[in-house]
């Protein structure tokens, strides 16, 4: 049976083309710049490329509604027009959308000051599979009024309903830009560092780290001063505590974060992504190096050092992965965090699982997802919480 | 809106106070019976409302409401707290008089505070009391006996003062002249237990008052100035007092009127709201009352001291009596004149905002919550590691004391005036 | 309410958490929104978790609504009880379990007051960031509630932004985690709506907070401007200027009056007063400090205070906490309404509250967010004489009117609670009512839990067809049905 696809043009008509599939029991894959979907088959395929119809940037209130089907730099590159930007740098934003983003609640460096979708959006527009659209939030950002529906569907993989378009709160765009790098020998080092700049009076907008090899990143987005003395402040620090250290600003500071990103975004193997309390990542370092050391593995890691956020990128036979993710796992899990499967192939998956072990909020999600979709409609088999 | 029934008829008149509370609950946080027991009954937010369902008729006084009115300390830290400047010292004390004209409180309790009325505002009763006592404190000495009292008289006796302090004879002279230049002529306010119990302290207070410039006027035939009484509502006992003492100090001829205890000068500063309603007394009330001033005030207010100071190199925990922090809103002074000691450091107490449980006779009649409230206060005391503690309050300085033994310390409590005098005299305290 | 049920409540917080006499219950039948009351059945004060979870139970079995209460300081009457329901309070709750320095995290009880964190975490330079103004007083559960936000919200987000985790109890009695210390819990963000639900979803037993770590320079800057527009001009220049205050509060002419009296801030005697804060590094907020001062100089800044030290700055701070309690003083009552308006459309609104201000016959001081543009008019009135209150709820509601017309919000931070239900289906339509509730559904399908806020009519979850599951054969598209 081919996919029939569908590619609606407004609000209205996703939540037609939801209804009618729901109504004849058909599964409803929704995609928008084919970034991060699972590829599975199914009956419909809803693309979101077609929601890009207008922008509403109120620069006076740092607040912008945009459509779902854009891409975050196609989004990026309207705001900063007025001087101001959606301060949000996942991977590939170039092809993610706006909805697919929210979706999956995605980030990258700059999560370390600005947080993640689901910290800068104030409303949103939903279509659901009863063929209605619904708002929740609004246009301000102080906004209490019934309940926060978008934070709900942030993360949610578009397993509850359609996101039409969002209002999301902006950050001026700062004057001046400049990474410090700091280089170490040893990858246990990297995380015993990051904890000693996160103790200084300094607001960067990313810490990350980057192995191999092993890598501080720190990024300054300010005025050119401030800039200036809050990078002396890292250095000296770096420099005390043996690491090689070089500023970059302009183009060659732009090819550092992309060639930052490829290195776990572009290239062959399953990603990984952990999370684990900031005082463990030096632990969870160690331990990757020597899992991955022992088996002579290819890989790479980034990470939001400050968060405890670490991303890996597995090489290596499909056997080998399942071992490490395995251990990796237990190693996460008994200390409170999670090791989650980004992307990786259908076996991996179906071998060891995406999520981890269930948690006792799993009743509770298949609840709300039952009154959203109750026919499991959309996206079925993406979240954590089905059996 | 039905009219008040007759417990809460007295409190119709004040319903202008009642009505400025806006239910903010400001002062929850800073209220020890909300502190302790975390309900809203036992807070001022929830009694002001008490009182106006009251007054509005919707409720009557019964022994439940009079549990919660008897739970709340007076110690106006609410006072400090309310952004609407609610004065909450009148509502309470109306409050507590029409309890004590109206309720009958169960035999037992009634003896007791009979007892109590008896005894404490009156110092003759009192040194008869000292040899007594002398038994009272040879019996903490012995826990496992104590152990096998009820609570209430086990507690009596952990807050009993030292006997051997007790003052058979000797009261404080009736005049004593300014050391050098003269500044100011004041007198001096005797007090009950103080005066009997801690005659030391008043020998302080006349000293440091000398030597910093005052003649000082101490008439013999004072008596009590019935705070306890006002602070209990006993509110006609309170006003006999009043009127007596107002009388003795009318022909004393004083600049100002000074008292070394918290909770006597809070009263007294009060003398002008407690005859309100009679017209005879309600001028020389407040004249009285406009005279009255703690020690420390006096002393601060004097300016440069006189007296040179000698070295004291001691760590010195100030704790804010609640009548004189609260209801008279006097902090800084006794902190400023500590400091004009050499080699004193003032170490900062947490919580110093909230009672430690004396409150009068507080401690005497609702003894578990006091020894809670005592418990906190000396954890919070000995967290800044102090060599002594200095307050303004016999009430304080037994309450607090008391607790410290209970936890197996033993720390010395002195008034702020003691370490002035030991400082002047150039002797150890 | 039967007697078998107070006996079980009373052995479940045995032995002194069950309050059944009519003047105790009395205490309770309002929080700080005091013209709405009802009087609970009984209130409970339980100690544990555990507690909660078999009062709950228990109010299940017997088909008993309950409502969750903090400190009672809620501004829209989110703590008002139920009818023949129970209140259960978690103000005995009050214990700071965990505080975790390096990982910047505390996890505390919901009794704890938001200021208590900060205070018990200052020791460290670190503090807890939503500064609602009754910060003193009021309960993290409540926060989490009404997801509180405060004057820094403008910098620093809300109450939501700042909880990593709770542990909660469902309105079936079970116990849930959601979120934790360790971000990214796989599933559904659950969380991310229980926060801000006012108590409608479920109870909240622990929660792990965000901890952040003081700034290393604050300045503050106190301008008086001759008018509100004046002052509104300077906000725009300073946004428009790139520069994103962690607060920025205005207050005219009757309620600087106000906090005068109370707690003698200070402030000078003009038409409005700005105070603008920023925080950071040294070198970052003296540079753009620099540009503040002189965007309020361009803009017609009558006076500029800029504290000094921390004295001072907590002095300038006091005046605008107090503000709303402080009204108490210039008028026998008040009611505070919590609007919101985009930034731009501020001065706009504003001039309608004046004009109605005119035509209403009642003062209405204002106090706002001016960086988020979240109002707070204070209607004055004195309720001794007759319809006046009635008289303060209608202007109320109509201030609400021009902040949903000016696509805004009827609710910044206090809630929609009792008292702003009404006013839910102008800011929603029916849809978007219906999605909300369905998130009311899997939670609390018996609606026990706070029923009768924030909606204004009940959505019956029984609507939601069975559950059906296609073959995987179909799902996978390899079937089709017809």
């Amino acid at each position: 049976m081919s996919q029939r696809v569908v590619e609606p043009r407004d609000a209205a008509g996703v939540a037609t083309a939801l209804q009618s599939a729901a109504a004849q029991n058909l599964a409803v894959i929704v995609r928008g710049g084919g970034t991060k979907s699972a590829d599975r088959s199914a009956a419909v395929l809803l693309s979101t490329t077609r929601l890009t119809e207008g922008i509403d940037h109120v620069a006076g209130d740092l607040v912008a509604t945009v459509p779902a089907g854009l891409t975050l730099d196609a989004v990026n590159s309207v705001l900063c027009r007025a001087g101001q930007w959606l301060p949000l740098d996942p991977p590939r934003s170039s092809r993610a959308t706006i909805g697919g983003i929210i979706a999956t609640n995605d980030s990258g460096p700059r999560r370390h000051r600005f947080g993640t979708p689901r910290d800068l959006i104030i409303g949103i527009e939903i279509a659901l599979v009863n063929g209605r659209t619904a708002k929740a939030g609004g246009r301000v950002v102080k906004n209490v009024a019934g309940y926060d529906l978008s934070k709900l569907l942030c993360g949610s993989l578009g397993s509850l309903a359609v996101v039409t378009s969002a209002t999301f709160k902006l950050s001026p765009v700062a004057a001046h830009s400049q990474t410090l790098v700091a280089t170490v020998s040893d990858i246990r080092r990297l995380g015993l560092l990051a904890r000693a700049i996160a103790e200084l009076p300094v607001a960067p907008t990313a810490i990350e780290l980057q192995s191999p090899p092993h890598r501080l990143l720190i990024r300054f987005e300010t005025t050119e001063q401030a800039a200036a003395r809050q990078s002396e402040l890292v250095r000296a620090v770096c420099i005390e505590r043996g690491a090689a250290c070089t500023i970059v600003s302009g183009q060659p500071e732009a090819d550092a974060w992309h060639a930052h990103e490829s290195r776990v975004f572009s290239g062959a193997g399953t990603i990984v992504k952990l999370a684990v309390l900031p005082t463990d990542v030096a632990a969870i370092l160690d331990r990757i190096a020597t899992i991955v050391t022992e088996r002579r593995l290819e890989h790479a890691i980034i990470g939001r050092a400050a968060l405890g956020i670490v991303l890996l990128r597995l090489g290596g036979t499909l056997e080998a992965q399942a071992a490490i993710i395995t251990e990796l796992r237990r190693e996460a899990s008994g200390r409170g965090g999670s090791a989650v499967l980004s992307s990786a192939p259908p076996e991996l998956l179906h071998n060891i699982g995406r999520w981890g072990p269930a948690t006792d909020a799993m009743p509770l999600m298949r609840a709300v997802k039952q009154q959203f979709d109750p026919l499991n409609t959309l996206n079925p088999g993406v979240g954590a919480w089905e059996p | 809106m039905s009219t008040s029934s007759p417990s809460f008829a007295s409190l119709a008149p004040l319903a202008p106070l009642i009505d400025k509370c806006v239910h903010c609950g400001f002062c929850l946080p800073t209220c020890p019976s909300y502190l302790v027991l975390g309900q809203e009954m036992d807070s001022p937010r929830g009694r002001i409302y008490a009182m106006k369902a009251g007054v509005d008729g919707r409720t009557t006084m019964n022994a439940g409401m009079v549990g919660h009115f008897d739970t709340c300390l007076g110690c106006m830290a609410c006072e400090t707290a309310c952004p609407s400047g609610v004065r909450y010292a009148p509502l309470i004390e109306e409050t507590r008089a029409a309890i004590e004209h109206h309720h009958r409180r169960p035999l037992g309790e009634q003896i007791f505070r009979r007892l109590l009325f008896w005894l404490l505002p009156h110092p003759g009763r009192l040194r008869r009391l000292a040899k007594p006592l002398a038994l009272v404190n040879v019996l903490r000495r012995f826990p496992g006996l104590l152990a096998l009292m009820p609570f209430r008289l086990r507690n009596l006796v952990a807050l009993a003062p030292e006997a051997t302090r007790a003052r058979a004879a000797k009261d404080t002279p009736e005049s004593t002249p300014a050391t050098g230049a003269k500044r100011l002529r004041v007198g001096f306010v005797t007090g009950c237990v103080q005066r009997v119990f801690f005659g030391h302290v008043n020998d302080a207070t006349v000293r440091v008052l000398s030597a910093e410039g005052c003649d000082v006027v101490a008439p013999a035939h004072q008596g009590c100035c019935g705070a306890l009484a006002l602070h209990a509502g006993r509110d006609d006992e309170a006003r006999t007092f009043a009127r007596e003492l107002i009388r003795v100090f009318e022909a004393a001829n004083v600049d100002a009127i000074v008292v070394n205890a918290a909770g006597c000068g809070s009263s007294m500063k009060s003398y002008g709201d407690l005859f309100r309603n009679d017209p005879d007394w309600a001028d020389r009330a407040r004249t009285f009352a406009a005279k009255v001033r703690d020690v420390t005030e006096v002393l601060s207010g004097l300016g440069t001291p006189q007296a040179p100071r000698n070295r004291m190199d001691l760590r010195v925990a100030y704790h804010d009596a609640c009548h004189l922090g609260h209801a008279q809103g006097v902090r800084h002074q006794p902190r400023d004149l500590l400091k004009t000691i050499p080699g004193v450091t003032l170490v900062p107490v947490a919580e110093s905002d909230i009672c430690c449980g004396s409150a009068g006779i507080f401690n005497l009649v609702q003894p578990e919550m006091a020894a809670k409230l005592g418990q906190r206060k000396a954890s919070r005391i000995a967290e800044a590691q102090p060599d002594i503690i200095a307050t303004t309050n016999p009430g304080c300085m037994l309450q607090i004391g008391a607790a410290f033994r209970a936890a197996g310390q033993d720390r010395p409590i002195v008034h702020v005036v003691e370490i002035l005098d030991a400082s002047i005299r150039a002797v150890d305290l | 309410m039967n007697h078998p049920f107070l006996q079980g409540l009373a052995h479940i917080v045995r032995p002194d958490g069950l309050f059944t006499d009519a003047s105790d219950l009395l205490t309770y039948e309002s929080d700080a929104l005091v013209h709405l009351r009802a009087t609970p059945d009984a209130v409970v004060l339980p100690r544990t978790a555990a507690q909660v979870q078999e009062i709950v139970k228990l109010c299940r079995r017997e088909g008993v609504p309950f409502v969750a209460r903090g400190h009672g300081t809620g501004l829209s009457g989110g703590a008002l009880p139920v009818k023949n329901g129970i209140v259960i309070g978690l103000s005995r709750m009050n214990r700071i379990l965990e505080v975790d320095i390096p990982n910047l995290r505390a996890v505390v009880e919901p009794g704890v007051t938001n200021l208590e964190i900060t205070k018990h975490v200052a020791p460290f330079g670190c503090y807890y960031a939503p500064d609602p103004s009754s910060q003193v007083v009021c309960s993290i559960g409540g926060n989490i509630a009404e997801n509180s936000g405060g004057a820094h919200c403008l910098k620093y987000g809300f109450t939501v932004h700042h909880v990593l985790g709770v542990e909660a109890v469902l309105p079936d009695g079970e116990l849930v985690h959601l979120g934790g210390p360790v971000l990214d819990t796989p599933g559904l963000d659950l969380l991310g709506v229980l926060v801000g639900s006012e108590g409608t979803l479920a109870i909240v037993t622990k929660a792990t907070v965000r901890l952040l770590r003081r700034p290393e320079k604050v300045s503050t800057l106190l301008a008086g401007f001759r008018s509100i527009d004046a002052a509104g001009e300077a906000v725009s220049a300073i946004i428009a200027n790139g520069i994103v205050p962690a607060a920025v509060e205005m207050m005219d002419r009757l309620t600087i009056e106000a906090a005068e009296a109370a707690v003698h801030p200070n402030f000078p005697k003009t038409d409005a007063v700005l105070i603008v804060e920023l925080d950071g590094p040294e070198s970052e907020v003296d540079e753009l400090f620099a540009v503040v001062e002189s965007l309020c100089q361009t803009c017609g800044a009558i006076t500029m205070e800029v504290a000094k030290d921390q004295a001072q700055r907590e002095r300038i701070w006091k005046g605008r906490k107090a503000a709303f309690a402080a009204m108490g003083r210039v008028s026998p009552n008040y009611y505070v309404q919590d609007g919101v308006v985009p930034r731009t459309k501020l001065p706009e609104v504003l001039r309608r509250i004046r004009e109605l201000e005119a035509r209403s016959g009642l003062r209405i001081g204002n106090v706002f967010h001016a960086g988020d543009g979240n109002l707070h008019p204070l209607i004055c009135y004195d309720e001794a004489v007759p319809g006046q209150a009635e008289h303060a709820e209608h202007v109320a509601g109509e201030i609400l009117t021009y902040c949903i017309e000016a696509g805004g919000a009827i609710t910044g931070e206090h809630g929609v609670g009792m008292d702003k239900r009404s006013y839910m289906a102008q800011m929603f339509g029916a849809d978007d009512l219906d999605a909300m509730q369905r998130v009311r559904c899997a939670f609390d399908p018996s609606g026990s839990c706070n029923p009768g806020k924030v909606f204004p009519t009940p959505r019956l979850c029984g609507e939601v067809p069975g559950p059906y599951r296609p073959h995987p054969v179909e799902r996978a598209g390899l079937a089709e049905r017809f």
